[in-house]
């Protein structure tokens, strides 16, 4: 998939869609996502608001839930990963629909380039957002529903997560900022298909917490694993199709 | 052995009923596009009478929007 | 309508022959098997359980490959097979899940639980009315067309998730009929299969299968019934 190059790229301004000759394909990756990640620096309106909602969604689980504390090592999995989805889900719905308002999804278009490293740079700067969500969760759950979260495994296990849902609600979204109502369709499209990452993210994660057997939560991971090779795939070849024209 | 006919017969009754709406909305929209068709036959037939000059155009749209058979 | 004679001979025969197996399969179920011992009568509701959810299985198979198909070769007649799939198949589907819920009733004492099983079903349910959303919510033909291949596919890991979590998931308490379980403990409802059963259930799956190939067949010509009648009516008000 590699893309030859006739020009070794040296300055530190790539910006792909201004050159001529085609950029290295992992280039077009990192400079997309790292356009993402300084113009969230800059504006800090997406990071900000999902970070913002999860915590919200947070204090009012721990409100609505008043456990006692087998119960809470039994839900934090469950309240883990429902706040992830959702915060993602408004995180992904605005960095698509603001490509495409701008317009510069139409530049990228047009910019000679692999189309799907568009969609894994994309890709990288939401599941780079939706990571930061999962990590300020970690400490919020510690604190408010008292049971330690600061596991390895269930870290390897939010990296896993996060990436699945990424990649798909990459794919999701760019399908439906095309569409009406979108940000009311987003949710709808993107949930049934997310759910097998979530359902196998929540098992494993809760597995972990309860302290089960390594068997109980080991099958779930490597499931996680399987699902998200299978949509990093699906997106290399799908994507091509939801942006051409 | 249980007696659980009330819920097999409740099932039964469901099952058929969603089937029977299916078919019955297909039914429903063949028939709604026979009458429609009807319609659009008459209305490009006064067409054809009102613009004599057209008529060869009219005529051969119904040929060319033939449908591919499958 | 412009259809070959022959095709148009074929659809009739296969309408006479779902009919026909329709009749025998109702037959098959009322008088043919007798009640289950352990469940009764309600048990007999089973066989069109099975029997929907093979059919709407087979269409969901159908509009993925209807998918594929039409993202490789554009041509619009494999996003009328996907559309004309998917609505059928969400009927199929719920007659499922709807004759499920009623079994379930007398059998688990619930109406719904959040089984793996149930859940996973409930979700691809979702998953093809939101196909249905996306369709509606795009105005660009093309673009609705391609969109809606994409999502089929997509939509098509829950179908795969339903028939692999049963096998995966020791949990589950929904009787496993097709291929082997991870367990045979704590499924409630399971019976032991006479041969009657096992043919009844056969022949009523395949009953299933033939009228929603049959359906399917019809919606297809209604898909292309309806654009005809598009065409005409844009002509008409073209030269109007």
């Amino acid at each position: 998939m590699s893309v030859t190059t006739t020009t070794p790229e040296t300055t530190s301004t790539t910006q792909p869609k201004k050159r001529r000759l085609r950029t290295p394909y992992f280039q077009v990756v990192a400079s997309l996502a790292w356009k993402d990640l300084r113009a969230e620096a800059r504006g800090r309106e997406m990071v900000n608001a999902m970070l913002l909602f999860s915590i919200m969604a947070v204090l009012i689980f721990s409100f609505a839930l008043e456990l006692d504390r087998q119960a809470q090592e039994a839900t934090v999995g469950g309240v883990l990963w429902v706040t992830i989805a959702f915060a993602g889900t408004l995180g992904l719905g605005r960095s698509l629909a603001a490509e495409k308002d701008k317009g510069s999804l139409d530049a990228l278009l047009l910019a000679p380039v692999e189309r799907s490293a568009l969609f894994y740079g994309k890709m990288i700067g939401n599941f780079l957002f939706t990571l930061a969500v999962g990590f300020l969760l970690v400490f919020l759950l510690t604190v408010l529903f008292n049971v330690n979260l600061f596991r390895p495994v269930l870290w390897l296990i939010i990296v896993l997560g996060c990436l699945g849902f990424a990649t798909t609600g990459t794919l999701v979204a760019s399908m439906s900022v095309h569409a009406r109502a979108r940000e009311m369709l987003l949710p709808i499209l993107l949930l049934p298909v997310i759910l097998p990452v979530i359902i196998s993210a929540t098992r494993a994660s809760t597995a972990l917490i309860t302290e089960l057997k390594t068997e109980d939560w080991l099958p779930w991971i490597q499931l996680l694993g399987v699902v998200d090779f299978v949509f990093l795939l699906a997106g290399f070849f799908l994507f091509d199709f939801i942006v051409e024209e | 052995m249980p007696d659980t006919l009330d819920y097999m017969i409740l099932g039964y009754i469901v099952a058929f009923t969603l089937l029977g709406l299916l078919i019955g909305s297909i039914v429903w929209r063949y028939r709604s596009c026979a009458k429609t068709e009807a319609l659009l036959d008459q209305l490009e037939a006064s067409e054809q009478t009102s613009a004599a000059s057209t008529t060869s155009s009219t005529a051969s749209s119904t040929a060319t929007n033939a449908v591919p058979s499958r | 309508m412009q259809y070959s004679e022959s095709r148009t001979r074929n659809l009739r025969w296969l309408t006479y022959a779902s009919i026909g197996l329709f009749i025998i399969s109702f037959w098959m179920i009322f008088a043919y098997v007798g009640p289950e011992r352990t469940q009764g009568e309600v048990q007999r509701i089973f066989y069109t359980h099975l029997g929907a959810f093979f059919a709407s299985f087979v269409l969901f198979v159908v509009a993925l490959i209807a998918g594929i198909q039409y993202l490789r070769t554009r041509h619009e007649k494999w996003d009328d097979l996907g559309l004309s799939a998917i609505e059928l198949g969400l009927i199929f589907s719920l007659i499922n899940i709807v004759t499920g819920a009623i079994w379930a009733r007398p059998i688990w004492n619930t109406w719904w639980t959040w089984d793996p099983r149930l859940t996973t079903v409930a979700i691809m349910w979702l998953a093809y009315a939101a196909y249905l959303m996306l369709r509606a919510g795009i105005e660009d033909p093309n673009r609705r067309r391609r969109f809606a291949a994409v999502y089929s596919i997509l939509a098509f890991s829950s179908v795969f998730l339903t028939i692999v979590i049963i096998r995966v998931r020791p949990d589950t308490i929904h009787p496993v009929v097709a291929g082997p379980t991870s367990t045979s403990e704590g499924i409630e409802g399971d019976f032991a299969m006479s041969d009657r059963i096992t043919t009844t259930l056969l022949f009523t799956i395949f009953t299933y299968v033939v009228i929603s190939i049959t359906l399917l067949w019809y919606r297809i010509r209604l898909e292309n019934r309806t654009k005809l009648i598009q065409a005409r009516k844009m002509k008409l008000l073209l030269n109007a």
